[in-house]
């Protein structure tokens, strides 16, 4: 199908909707409204500031910051001065901001007040002169004696009387913001995404969901997660209004939903599986909702079941897609009585790609495997990214040419998925999650599968031993469930649903899961501990 | 185990410093207002083990369903919250 959308920056999307809607609620944050003119005028403001100091033209600029109002400002002051922001996120260690601050090699850095204490640590050892700005009241407080390197600004660059400068033309191809995902080698690679795939997105998702001016959208993912551009542009290219939820609410956002009447919610799934351990989700709490999309790892059936009920007006869709195709790029809409049969190991189905994007399922030689057949799931379309910031090697490696269809480029998911006679996705897990036990080749995925029925929590996951290995000697449970029952008992019903060779062969009861930077379980550092648990005695 | 805002209190803290242990850091100071997800001790997940083996240890099942969780992730809170399932039921 040929796209019919036009196209328009980030920044003009927001611009548009806020000649239309000036005075409507365009950000709620810290318990205050902000109108979209409030929002226009300051990212007006910042944007002439960081014009007028910048000497390198660079086409990115950095913003550090947590939920505040100035850190969501800031994004937009950045797209306003014709730049790509680069999120840079206080709850990451030093060492990886450090890393994603050089790499992305930006001259102007706005701090929020809530991330200077960090910045400090992370400027040991950055060289090269920064424009830093830190656009709250109290403004550098002391860094700028401690870094004199850098040119050091506080809130007064936001007050001036200069004319509006007509913002800079934004192309297509220009970078609308910098991600970095997790390397395989430890250093995150830097995913750039242009304003034309974010407004191919955009104009997709809006039109599917009719968003406008009476919406209020969530905000539960962190900006260095590219599910929050979501968030963010569906509110500000619609005249909706985001409601940035505190970091401590997000851990039972039953009443805020309530109190504001959320329209429209997005989370990862883990975020419900919680509120449905601690007994949250209950038949028709949530009737303000219109739409619950779920995005960034597998949706278990049982969650998305207990979610319907309880936002009882809402229309629930599971959404999927690499950073590297932009946000999401395929969905599956729910359906009370057709949907619990059609999931396979319990997991919701991720679909069909968006109308206007390309998905093909292919084997180790990039051809298509026929219908019902497993391989790895390839993308292409506008909302497939140009490849890895400076990393050519890479970029070659995951974004490539098929034989069957020259021309266009394909993006490598390293998903692994089955496609019914429908065309409807079903994701069976990473293709380097397949492992050699005895012989046998076995999805990690499915042992998953048992180990949540076996143990009735939807926190369960399995690790093969030796990690990092394909031919593996085990594999390994962990299961974190409030009355989990006892493991000879979770044993004994994995034997009955599995064959012999996939059975764990020990299963770990824990108190919690250790989870990634964006909030989904990490396999990998469970890979680690077992490895620390059960090493001593095995090598 | 007998309901008291002592007992609860003891049973929290006696989880926190094992979980302390178990991730080898050191637990801070901790009074009545010190929110329990702040201490680099437990993530929210690990915070809902805490909360179930409290029901469990104490009979109880609190309803968080219309509650603010800055109410209930404090030392103070949870301990009333508790409480507050105890005497309603």
């Amino acid at each position: 199908m040929a796209e019919t959308h036009k196209y328009q920056s980030l920044y003009e999307g927001f611009l548009r909707a806020a000649a239309e809607y000036p005075d409507n609620p365009a950000l709620w944050v810290d318990g205050e409204s902000h109108t979209y003119a409030g929002l226009k005028s300051y990212a007006e403001r910042l944007a002439r500031a960081i014009l007028a100091q910048e000497t390198r033209s660079v086409p990115l600029a950095a913003v550090m910051g947590y939920r505040s109002f100035s850190s969501y400002a800031s994004v937009l002051g950045v797209l306003a001065a014709g730049k790509g922001y680069v999120p840079l996120n206080p709850t990451f260690p030093p060492e990886r901001l450090r890393r994603m601050l050089t790499l992305s090699g930006v001259e102007v850095l706005v701090a929020s007040a809530e991330a200077l204490e960090l910045l400090g640590q992370v400027l040991e050892g950055v060289e090269g002169r920064l424009v830093i700005i830190c656009p709250d009241e109290g403004g550098p407080g002391d860094l700028a004696q401690r870094f004199p390197a850098h040119l050091w600004l506080g809130p007064e660059v936001l007050e001036t009387d200069a004319d509006t400068p007509a913002p800079p033309a934004v192309t297509p191809g220009a970078t609308a913001y910098l991600l970095f995902t997790s390397g395989s080698t430890g250093i995150p690679k830097g995913v750039a995404v242009s304003q034309g795939n974010v407004s191919a997105y955009l104009s997709y998702t809006i039109e599917r969901y009719q968003v406008g001016p009476q919406d209020r959208l969530s905000q539960t993912f962190d900006l260095t997660f590219d599910l929050s551009v979501h968030d963010l542009f569906v509110s500000w290219w619609s005249g909706a209004c985001l409601y940035a939820i505190p970091r401590r609410q997000l851990m039972g956002p039953g009443k805020f939903i309530r109190d504001h009447e959320l329209t429209m919610w997005f989370s990862v799934p883990s975020l419900i599986m919680l509120m449905a351990q601690m007994r949250m989700l209950k038949a028709s709490l949530f009737p303000s909702l219109r739409w619950s999309l779920f995005c960034g790892e597998p949706l278990p059936a049982k969650s998305a079941a207990l979610w319907q009920e309880a936002a009882n007006k809402s229309i629930l869709e599971n959404l999927y897609g690499p950073t590297e195709a932009t946000i999401a790029i395929s969905n599956y809409r729910w359906d009370r009585e057709a949907s619990p049969s059609v999931c396979r190991q319990g997991v919701v189905p991720i679909g069909q790609v968006f109308a206007g994007q390309r998905a093909a399922v292919v084997d180790r030689e990039l051809k298509q495997v026929p219908n019902g057949g497993q391989g790895e799931l390839v993308l292409a379309g506008s909302q497939v990214t140009g490849g890895y910031l400076n990393n050519p090697e890479k970029t070659a490696a995951q974004f490539v040419q098929r034989p069957d269809d020259p021309g266009a480029t394909w993006y490598r998911t390293g998903d692994l998925v089955e496609a019914d006679e429908n065309g409807c996705l079903y994701y069976m897990g990473r293709v380097d999650n397949q492992v050699q036990v005895r012989g046998y080749r076995v999805e990690l995925q499915e042992i998953d599968h048992a180990l949540r029925e076996a143990s009735g929590s939807d926190l369960a996951v399995s690790v093969a031993y030796p990690p990092d290995s394909a031919t593996v000697e085990a594999v390994y449970g962990f299961v974190a469930a409030l009355s989990a029952p006892p493991e000879d008992k979770i044993l004994a019903k994995c034997r009955v649903s599995l064959p012999d060779y996939m059975v764990p062969e020990r299963v770990f009861l824990v108190d919690s899961l250790p989870r990634n930077v964006n909030g989904k379980i990490d396999r990998k550092a469970l890979g680690l501990k077992l490895k620390e648990m059960i090493g001593g005695s095995k090598s | 185990m007998a309901l008291s805002p002592e007992a609860i209190e003891k049973y929290i803290r006696h989880h926190l410093a094992q979980a302390a242990q178990e991730k080898g850091v050191t637990l801070p100071e901790i009074d009545g207002q010190s929110n329990l997800l702040d201490l680099g001790v437990l993530d929210s997940l690990g915070f809902v083990q805490m909360l179930m083996g409290l029901e469990a240890e104490f009979g109880l099942e609190m309803d968080l369903t219309e509650m603010d969780p800055e109410e209930f992730t404090s030392l103070q809170g949870l301990v009333d919250t508790a409480l507050k399932t105890s005497q309603a039921a």
